[in-house]
This record gives structure tokens, sequence and C-alpha cells, in this order.
């Protein structure tokens, strides 16, 4: 059974439909990159895979339940479910380490020395275990960044989704955010990407989807989006972004 | 000028200032440290109501904050000691309790109206402090499987709290002042002592310099301390 099954989804913010018929199934274990204009609605779509928005119509299977069901627990399936955000959201009141632990000691109630110890084998794992007791302002984006991954790690999920995760950051920072990801699919992690950094697509996604006036236009393996591209506007799409 | 001649500062220093040592003092602290704390609860409460997704709720205080804001603080000192009396004893007469008296000393009378009609203006304070908190760290705590509830309390209100900081302080020393009001509703605060003393020495000039000389003793330097606390709650979390 695939872990995401998304059937017929819609998302309309008033009169604008921002997803108009999105059908697609995440297995466990793939990497999904989505990549299309901004506006085509790839991040509302990533959004609603975690119910930070209320999907208008359609249905969302995580493993075969419907998570739009009325009775459906959100919070219980948040805790299934990873996000990193463009601006990365740490707590800025707490120090790196608070912001890894926080919910897993407060939320999921683990034992506090135990998930010390996790959150710091992760800190590290993301090159930041020196970090562990500064707040988050005194770093760099990239730094942000990684220890978001982290925080959203130390909660076990089985699904990671990552909204334009290296948007907000300098050039230079870019590419120890992408390596932490490499590695994070690498282990085998299930994920969903919206980005644009196309290296990253054709390295690591099992699939790239193309996404275009809020429906997924393309959805093939990296190899084939970017060599052969069904449709015109992928073409141009991919020809625009990969001249920059 | 006879008014110059019979100028006697010696002698209203050293009676007065024992004096408003004795209890006036007192009655400021106390009205300033209880009235303050029960402004930023009142405030909290209010902003949390004005928040709340209950239309009815938030149209009740909205029409308290009117009440409140739309009369003198002065008027609601008096309203809540010669009138919130009678209104509790009528009360009690309609449930059938006869003859019962209601007696609120002035102090609490003071501190009640204090504490609502700074409340409702920290309420503001905290209400926008809310909702000027990033979107994003409300996100960012749901997708860690916090209820809204708990994203609310634990991440946003904390942050809002703290950025509300120097604006409490600036309304602390404005309470301190606003204590002097108390003295129309007899409540032997600075002021009222004060007056209590001119009348039986006739040193006037003198004793009010002096009233004037202890609230600026109380006030600058707690305003010093609140622009420390403004230095010290605007910079970012280090």
């Amino acid at each position: 059974m695939a872990l995401l099954e998304i059937k017929g989804l819609k998302k309309n913010f008033g009169d604008l439909k921002v997803l108009q018929n999105v059908n697609m199934t995440i297995e466990e274990g793939e990497v999904l990159v989505l990549i299309g204009p901004s506006g085509s609605g790839k991040s509302t779509f990533l959004r609603c895979l975690n119910l930070l928005e209320q999907p208008s119509g359609g249905e969302i299977l995580f493993k075969g339940e419907n998570i739009l069901a009325d009775k459906f627990n959100v919070i219980n399936y948040r805790k299934h479910v990873g996000m990193c955000f463009q601006r990365f959201n740490l707590f800025p009141f707490m120090t790196v380490l608070n912001n890894v632990m926080y919910s897993p000691v407060h939320i999921l109630k683990r034992k506090e020395s135990e998930m010390k110890d996790k959150a710091m084998t992760l800190l590290s794992k993301v090159g930041l275990a020196d970090k562990a007791n500064v707040y988050p302002d005194t770093l760099s984006g990239g730094q942000q960044q990684r220890v978001a991954i982290a925080r959203a790690l130390a909660m076990e999920p089985e699904m990671m989704l990552f909204d334009e995760p290296t948007s907000a950051l300098d050039p230079e920072l870019v590419g120890d955010v992408l390596n932490v990801m490499k590695d994070l699919a690498h282990e085998g992690m299930t994920m969903a990407v919206v980005t644009h950094e196309m290296g990253f697509a054709r390295e690591v996604a099992d699939r790239v989807i193309f996404m275009e006036g809020g429906i997924v236009l393309e959805d093939k393996p990296p190899e084939e989006m970017f060599t052969n591209p069904e449709h015109d506007r992928t073409r141009e799409f991919l020809k625009r972004i990969l001249n920059n | 000028m006879r008014v110059l001649q019979n100028l006697n500062f010696g002698k209203a220093v050293t009676e007065l200032i024992p004096k408003l040592f004795e209890q006036a003092i007192g009655i400021v602290v106390l009205t300033t440290v209880v009235g303050f704390i029960l402004a930023i609860v009142i405030g909290f409460l209010l902003a949390l109501g004005r928040l709340s997704k209950h239309g009815w709720l938030r149209n009740i205080i909205i029409v308290f904050q009117e009440i409140i804001r739309g009369t003198p603080l002065l008027v609601q000192l008096v309203y809540i000691y010669y009138v919130v009396p009678l209104l509790i004893e009528v009360l009690a007469y309609l449930i059938g309790i006869d003859n019962y008296k209601c007696n609120m000393p002035a102090v609490t009378a003071g501190i009640i109206g204090i504490g609502i009609n700074y409340g409702t203006y920290i309420s503001e304070v905290i209400r926008s402090a809310i909702l000027a908190i990033d979107s994003g760290q409300t996100e960012a705590a749901l997708a860690l499987a916090m209820s809204p509830r708990q994203a609310l309390f634990r991440i946003v209100v904390p942050q809002a709290f703290r950025n509300s900081i120097p604006v409490f302080g600036n309304y602390l020393v404005m309470l301190v002042k606003d204590t002097s009001l108390m003295a129309y509703i007899t409540a032997p605060e600075l002021l009222l002592v004060t007056k209590a003393y001119t009348s039986q020495t006739f040193l006037t000039i003198e004793s009010y310099t002096i009233l004037a000389v202890v609230y600026l003793i109380i006030c600058i330097p707690l305003s010093w301390l609140v622009k420390l606390l403004e230095k010290k709650f605007n910079k970012k979390y280090r």
C-alpha cells in the first residue's frame, strides 16, 4: 500500500482555484521533487499533505486512511509527517537543543535524558553539535535550516515535507542543507521536496513532478523529465530555470 | 510678600515626610504592585477573549473595552467605591438576603479600578503582540504535532509576552502616578495625606512641593529601570 495516496485534491482560496485536481501516490522510501512556476500550487499542495491548509475537496489517504475524514486525528497524524519551511521557523526563545527536544519531550512525552542524547546525535548529523546551546538568531540561514531539519527528525517521522528549504538562503549556504537532505534520502526517508534546485532533483529524486495551474502536468523519473519532457510548458520552464 | 516670609520648609519636611512614609507610601506600593499584577492578568484574559473564535465573547469584550476606555479612570474609581457596593446590596436584597451591608475599603476599590482600567489598555498591547508574532511560528508548532492551543500558549504567547514587556513598563510608571486619583475616594495615599496636613498647617507651598518631589523620586528611577528593560528586551534572543 502506498504511504500516501492523493485523489482529486482541490484547494480554493475564495474564487482562486489553487489546486484543481491533483492525483498522486507516494510510496514508502520515495523521494519526490515538485517543481513548477510560482503560483502553480506546489507549496499549497505540500501544505495540504500535513493539513496546514485544509483542502477544499478530494481525498488524501495515509496508509489507506482518509486524513480528511471528520474524526481523523490530525495531531496524531502530524507526528508521522515532519515539515521544513522556507523561513525555517525555529523558535527564537529556545536554544538550538531545546528547539530539537521540545516537541518530543513535551508532546510525545519522551524521556528528557534520552531525548537529549538523541537530539545531540541529530545535531551532529547536521553538523551543528557545537551550536546546541546557542539561540537560533545567532546562526546563519543555512545553519538554521539544518537545525529545523534536525528538529523535524527528532519526532521520528515516517515522511518529510520540504517547502522550498533553500530558497531563503545565500547561495553559498545552499550546499550544506542539500547535503543533509541527500543523506536523509539515501537513508530511505520518504520525502516530498518543493525546490528549484534541479541538481538535487536530478541526483536524488525518484520522481520529479511538474505542476502548473493547480494540476500535475508531468510526473516522471528525473532523467526522463530533464532529457525528454512531454509538454511544451515543461520544456520552457526547464530551459528557463536550467539556464539561470 | 507675606507668603514668602512664612515659608517653613523645615517644619513641613520634618512633619509631612514621616506621615507620608507611615502609611501613604505603603498604599501606593500596594496599589501599584497588586493593581499592576491584576491589570496584566485581566489584560491577558481580555486579549485571549478577543482572539477567541466565539463571536459573542469577542463582542462582549469589545463593548467592555469601549466602556472602560470611554470613561475617565477617576469616574470609574468613584463608581466602584460608591455605586458598586450599593448594586451588590440591591442584588443581595433581590436574592433574599435582607440588610446586607457591603463595605468596600477605598484601597480595595482603587486596586480593582486601576486593575480593570489598566488591564483594558494592556489587553490591546498583548493582543497586538500576539498578532505580531510570525504565523510561521504557529505553523512550525502545528507541524511538530502541537495542538492549536499548545502552539498558542507554548510558542506564541511567551514571545508576545516578552515583546510586550517594554510597553508594560511605561504603563507601570503611569499607574504609579494614577494612584493619586485614589485620594478622591478617601484612600489615604500620598495626595490625601498631604492635603490633610495642609489643611491643618496651611503650609500649602511646602507640602505640595514635597509631594511633587516624592512622586519624582519614585517615578524617575522607575522610568530609568523601564528604559533598561526596554534595552534588554528589544534585543534578539542571545
